[in-house]
């Protein structure tokens, strides 16, 4: 699921609420009695309470599986483990498993399409770890923590450079805080 | 009933006063939220010291100055049918201006900027601003707290005394149309708000409390995920009331435009309960990007947000359309006002539940796309609620100017608005100083062309802020 969509849905949907909003605002004349109106209104409510349940219960039944935590705990070892720490402000990769993988403190080079397990952790305070395609997509991204460990696992899909930002604001210079991972 | 004619001019005087102050608030930190867009537009270049500073007391000081005027609208309005506390309304409000007073001089010349939620350890952890900078700050935050709590206790103590502890949730309506105890619609939502408000604010206290036990005693070490926990209980729970106090002011004053009688029901009761458990347990949807919370808590987080919006939209919304559908209504500024507050509330409502989709959040988290939901309900749903609450209460009758006012900032909000949305689709990072350290230059571009066009906008609302303010208070008379 992309941000584009859900820009795409707030706009029609706002959009719909300001039709809806002025349609009721023009609709207060001519006046009648509240009686007869209140009843109208009313059965309307219903029928939107119904399919507001439904649309919502739809909602959840999509996007819950699409959540990242159980493929982040899943028993399936992944291809290639790497640990990233976040420091005031840079990114760390320092523990590696698995092979073709090319590791400096700072910069890793990784191949595409394998499943990659990132164990993110702060070695301060809180950070964000973000991955933006070279298109700037923000793809995926998960917290770092002091005195936690967040695995994060994703497969980047093409070779290329894709760069790390910081997503959780840590202070002076957290606007600088970023590296870059190479995939090919 | 009106139970209190007579204290009414003074609590007015008061309840203006406490507006006035948010109001002047308001102004400043509009001014330096233009500041911060500027910034980041590439126009000014404060240092990020300074931005974050800043940022940190734009935070802070916004949730904090249009709580505060919440209160005072609904304690005014409430005042019809409770006796007010006046002494401990004035505590409240000279606690409150202490700690903003504290704020002010810890971020501006101390330059504390761990932005608005203080999120440990970094309040500790930064070597730019100075020890004294935190402990005043945290003091300040504890004094603005103790005042918060003092007036929601006020409140709820006078109500309770009035109604009776155990009629305040609307329970007697579950079972009878025509309950002994018969309650209005503002004192529910008032007491559901209160009750939220006062338990996670003694929630926020404790964690203030262990920050100045930390700033005494460094050596202390706190688990950072359970008070990431907590400052989003209080934080999340402050700024949600804020909008239902506000809703809870255009349950009482709306009818008084449209001439049709708002009253308490079985299901107004029913959904004003369920939000007092959605309300304390939506913030779950702030630690999506914490692996290591429990999977249950994230899945809670998702489904109580969904769910919020089920009162909120069945309950009220249809509510102003049964008050404003052929009622003949005069669309003068004050209910204008409200109804559209009420329209940009349910939007940024909207923004928020596609936010609350943790599918969803892994792309949008701490991206502007978070500024933009929470700016949409506040600038565009809360604030047009106070600005009508404002007008009324102070009787103003510049009805022109004031119209002229609510459209341009309707358009400066509307587009001030939209560049955030756009960041947000875009990926724009939030809490930025600038952008122009970004290693892809197509994302700095478009960071930097947006804040200044949202600058703009900014401007164009600073503008119509300042003529409604103009449209303030009685027209002179010949006489006079």
């Amino acid at each position: 699921m992309t941000a584009l969509n859900a820009g795409i849905f707030t706009l029609v949907g706002a959009l719909l609420v300001a039709l809806i909003a002025l349609a009721i605002a023009l609709s207060s004349r001519p006046e009648q009695p509240k009686d007869g109106v209140t009843a109208r209104v009313y059965r309307v409510r219903r029928a939107y309470f119904v399919v507001l349940g439904v649309v919502l219960l739809a909602c959840l039944g999509l996007t819950l599986p699409r959540a990242p935590y159980l493929a982040a705990r899943s028993a399936v070892p992944p291809d290639i483990r790497v640990a990233v720490t976040g420091w005031m402000w840079t990114w760390r990769f320092d523990a590696i498993s698995g092979d073709r993988v090319l590791v400096e403190p700072q910069n890793l080079t990784i191949p595409a399409g394998k499943l990659i397990e990132f164990s993110v952790r702060s070695g301060d305070v809180n950070h964000g770890f973000g991955i933006y395609d070279d298109q700037d997509h923000l793809l995926t991204q998960v917290q770092a923590m002091p005195g936690y460990t967040n695995q994060l696992r994703y497969r980047f899909p093409a070779p290329g450079v894709y760069h790390i930002l910081c997503m959780e604001y840590c202070g002076y210079a957290h606007h600088l805080m970023m590296t870059t991972i190479h995939a090919e | 009933m009106n139970v209190n004619e007579s204290a009414l001019p003074q609590i007015r005087k008061q309840t203006v006063i406490w507006l006035g102050t948010a109001l002047a608030l308001f102004l400043v930190l509009v001014l330096l939220g233009l500041v911060m867009r500027l910034n980041q537009a590439g126009a000014l270049h404060a240092t990020p010291d300074l931005f974050y500073a800043i940022m940190t007391l734009h935070g802070l000081g916004m949730s904090g100055a249009m709580f505060m005027s919440s209160i005072a609208a609904v304690w005014y309005l409430l005042s019809r049918y409770i006796k007010p506390y006046a002494g401990l309304m004035w505590s409240s409000y000279l606690l409150i201006v202490l700690g903003a007073v504290g704020l002010v001089i810890g971020t501006l010349v101390g330059r504390f900027g761990p932005g608005w939620y203080v999120l440990y350890p970094l309040p500790f952890a930064s070597s730019i601003w100075p020890a004294w900078a935190t402990g005043l700050s945290v003091i300040s935050l504890v004094l603005l707290g103790t005042g918060w709590l003092l007036a929601q206790l006020t409140l709820l103590g006078s109500l309770a005394q009035r109604y009776g502890a155990g009629n305040l949730l609307g329970w007697q309506y579950f079972t009878s149309r025509q309950p002994s105890v018969p309650i209005p619609p503002i004192v529910l939502i008032t007491v559901i708000s209160l009750i939220s408000g006062a338990l996670t604010t003694v929630a926020g206290a404790v964690l203030f409390l262990l920050y100045i036990a930390k700033w005494l005693n460094d050596a202390l070490q706190f688990d950072a995920l359970l008070l990431k926990n907590v400052v989003f209980l209080f934080g999340h729970t402050i700024v949600n009331i804020t909008m239902y106090l506000g809703i809870a002011a255009v349950y009482e004053l709306l009818p008084k435009f449209t001439g049709r009688p708002w009253s308490m029901n079985r299901v107004v009761a029913i959904s004003w309960n369920t939000v007092l458990l959605f309300v304390l347990g939506a913030y779950f949807h702030h630690l999506y990007m914490d692996f290591a919370q429990p999977v249950t808590l994230q899945y809670l987080g998702q489904i109580l947000s969904y769910s919020s919006a089920v009162p909120a939209t069945v309950v009220t919304v249809f509510g102003v359309g049964a008050q404003v559908y052929r009622s003949g209504m005069r669309w003068s500024f004050v209910p204008l006002s409200f109804f559209l507050g009420i329209t940009g509330w349910v939007i940024g409502g909207l923004a928020a539940v596609v936010d609350s989709t943790i599918a969803l959040n892994t792309v949008l988290h701490n991206t502007l796309w978070v500024p933009a939901h929470f700016h949409t309900y506040f600038v565009l749903g809360y604030l047009l609620i106070l600005l009508g609450m404002t007008f009324h209460i102070t009787e103003s009758q510049r009805e022109s100017r004031a119209m002229a006012a609510l459209t341009t900032m309707v358009v400066g909000g509307t587009g001030f608005l939209l560049m955030f949305y756009l960041g947000g689709v875009e990926g724009v990072p939030r809490r930025f100083a600038g952008y122009l350290g970004i290693d892809s230059h197509t994302l700095s571009a478009t960071a930097q062309l947006l804040a200044q066009i949202a600058a703009g906008f900014v401007v164009l609302f600073l503008l119509g802020l300042l003529v409604y303010l103009a449209a303030l208070g009685r027209k002179r008379t010949a006489a006079a």
